[in-house]
């Protein structure tokens, strides 16, 4: 593999934290080197399981993802993912993003100017990560003198979680790193990563210094249609997020997002997944054979991520199987 | 006697782990996380403490509805949850006036905003989709995924009379802060309990805590000497002014929350007198930190919590203490 690119595993709090530690210590142990923890509201919390995993799987970049501004203050997040540093030194980063608007409307959060709160949550978290008082009066951040009374062991870097053209955009200007949706075909990276380039160009960033990562479900079976089930459960829960939208349009597949989005909203999972077919699992994931799916993770790096971060599906046997590609695909 | 220990967040996170360790081999009953605006973060402490306790209960302490919404709260604790086997209290508090002003927040309608708090993390972690239109935090539909059914107990810190009477009425346990005289103590849980009269509560249904600086050495003015700094940090906030005036000692405690509002700690620790050591807190000889800390428990106290401060020797001397109090 390119050695540029460094592979990560994700974890979406579906399953009880001492199996998502335990899967974690494998996947350090295969060569994985950054571990990524969904924030989905209403499953086990990102920054919580962080903590697990720097003491039970130490080594790698923890990153809680995504945090978004509409549910979380700048300083308790700068106060956390510092403390979370001193645990795990020099092996924290985040991604904040705005968050799944379905969920964020649950928690009584709606989506507004997201371009905007996202730009001054980062900006605020940084300015924290000083250690000087920091003054910000904007419209959706607001701090008076709020300081931090011990710093980051170094800079903490930040991604921006981006699906929209306006998102990708702010990522290439102000993040450390863009991390990409699951679910996105190989067509959606390339034109993902574009705007971030634009993005970039704009405030004259070289887009060869971001971090360009990707959640990629990945589901590895010596029987295919094992995989492809794996996977969509999993593909429609994120794809109750609107944003997807164009993704899928582009794909010209067949997925009625509405219905999917509904019957997630009613919390019937069963059902959103059955309105996934084949050629969407086949499009936006990674799903079949070891071999298909070195191929298929070979396309998306292609593509332009140099993070891939594997969402790990299926059985243990078949998460075994998957750090076995894993463990071939770390070697430089 | 349960006794606990509490950490401010000020020392290191390794110092942290180590004094966990060491606290839960010398019998202490509960770990406590000070939520303190801009020191180490109390969830990740404690869920960092989890790693290294098998038997004490942790408790973050104390988050507030201002800062900390309530769905991540509900995650965030029953992850801890499902990492400790259930060893965990919620402590809940609005928090500092002025810290929470430097972070934007103007903490309006404290009473009614706590009490939809605990309302709202209970009907979360019951596990159903929560509508609950509160004055801060409006919910509509929000619901836990997983551990659901699993409730945790929660703990109202403060020294408002309001506050303290609305922790008698719906918590499980009450928290008194740090900094208090006996006096104040005495005061404090006497409106608490006027709470859970109010409501005709079974009288044990509250659990009465107290935060208590604790600084334990052989050299006696060292130990009241690092006090006065812990003292001077807790005075920043305007509700400690009755507890001040209770203690009979010439404080000018506007100016210390002057000193913090400019960021003079040093300044701020000036202003207090020798004698505030012994007033507000515990410090001294061991065998001076043991008759005091009886004096507080002696007030009607169900569980002190110390800290366990200074250098090696004297955190040992600490510990001391605490094995002497858990097994008497």
């Amino acid at each position: 593999m390119n050695i540029s690119v460094r592979l990560g595993v994700s974890f979406d709090g579906f399953v009880r934290t001492q199996e998502a530690v335990a899967l974690a210590r494998h996947a350090v142990a295969a060569g994985a080197s950054s571990l990524w923890m969904a924030e989905h509201l209403g499953y086990r919390e990102a920054i919580a399981t962080c903590v697990a995993f720097a003491l039970k799987a130490p080594g790698p970049m923890l990153v809680p993802t995504a945090v978004s501004p509409y549910l979380w203050h700048p300083m308790p997040t700068a106060m956390a993912l510092a403390t979370l540093d001193e645990v795990a030194p020099g092996c924290t980063a985040i991604a904040v993003g705005t968050g799944n608007p379905l969920f964020l409307a649950e928690s009584g959060r709606a989506i507004e100017k997201p371009v905007r709160a996202v730009r001054e949550f980062t900006h605020a978290l940084r300015k924290l990560w000083t250690g000087e008082p920091v003054h910000v009066d904007g419209e959706f951040v607001r701090l008076a003198g709020a300081r931090l009374a011990f710093v980051p062991s170094a800079p903490l870097p930040i991604y921006i979680a981006a699906i929209g053209p306006d998102m990708l955009r702010l990522a290439g200007r102000i993040g450390d790193g863009v991390v990409l949706s699951a679910g996105l075909s190989t067509d959606s990276v390339r034109r993902s990563i574009a705007a971030c380039a634009e993005g970039a160009a704009k405030d004259g960033r070289d887009i060869a210094r971001l971090r360009r990562a990707g959640y990629l479900f990945f589901s590895v079976s010596h029987n295919v249609k094992e995989a492809l089930d794996a996977v969509r459960e999993k593909l429609a829960f994120v794809m109750r997020n609107k944003f997807l939208g164009a993704n899928i349009k582009a794909s010209g597949i067949p997925v009625d997002q509405d219905m999917v989005i509904a019957s997630i909203a009613r919390r019937d999972i069963a059902a959103a997944a059955a309105l996934i077919p084949d050629e969407a699992v086949e499009a936006f994931a990674i799903a079949g054979t070891p071999q298909h799916c070195s191929e298929r993770f070979r396309d998306f790096v292609d593509a332009g991520l140099n993070e891939p971060v594997l969402g790990l599906l299926g059985s243990p046997e078949n998460c075994a199987l998957a750090l076995d590609v894993i463990r071939e695909l770390a070697q430089p | 006697m349960p006794v606990g220990v509490f950490f401010d967040g000020f020392s290191s996170t390794a110092e942290m782990l180590e004094v966990c360790r060491a606290a839960e081999l010398a019998g202490a009953s509960s770990l406590w996380f000070a939520q303190h605006m801009g020191y180490r973060e109390a969830m990740v402490w404690a869920t960092a403490a989890a790693s290294v306790t098998q038997r004490v209960m942790l408790v973050p302490t104390a988050i507030s509805p201002y800062l900390w919404p309530p769905l991540p709260v509900a995650m965030a604790i029953s992850t801890l949850g499902e990492l400790a086997q259930g060893r965990v209290i919620l402590t809940a508090s609005i928090g500092n006036i002025l810290n929470l002003s430097e972070s934007g927040i103007d903490p309006v309608k404290p009473i009614g905003i706590m009490r939809d708090y605990v309302m709202d993390l209970r009907a979360l972690w019951r596990g159903e989709p929560v509508v609950h239109e509160g004055e801060l935090h409006k919910l509509r539909g929000a619901k836990m995924a997983f551990a659901q059914g699993r409730q945790f107990p929660i703990y109202v810190a403060s020294t408002g009379p309001q506050m303290l009477k609305l922790a008698g009425e719906i918590a499980d346990g009450v928290l008194l802060s740090a900094g208090l005289t006996l006096l104040s103590t005495k005061d404090c849980l006497a409106r608490a309990q006027s709470g859970l009269a109010a409501k005709a509560r079974d009288p044990t249904a509250l659990r009465k805590c107290s935060l208590i600086n604790c600084h334990v050495s052989r050299d006696a003015a060292a130990a009241k000497a690092a006090t006065l700094r812990k003292l001077a940090f807790l005075f920043r906030s305007r509700g400690h002014a009755e507890n001040i005036k209770s203690s009979g000692l010439d404080i000018d405690h506007p100016a210390i929350i002057a000193c913090h509002a400019r960021h003079d700690f040093d300044a701020a620790v000036r202003l207090l007198p020798i004698e505030a050591a012994n007033a507000f807190a515990v410090a001294g000889t061991p065998e001076e930190c043991r008759a005091r800390l009886n004096e507080y428990i002696a007030s009607g106290l169900d569980e002190p919590v110390i800290e366990v401060a200074g250098n090696n020797e004297e955190r040992r001397l600490a510990l001391e203490v605490v094995r002497g109090l858990a097994r008497p």
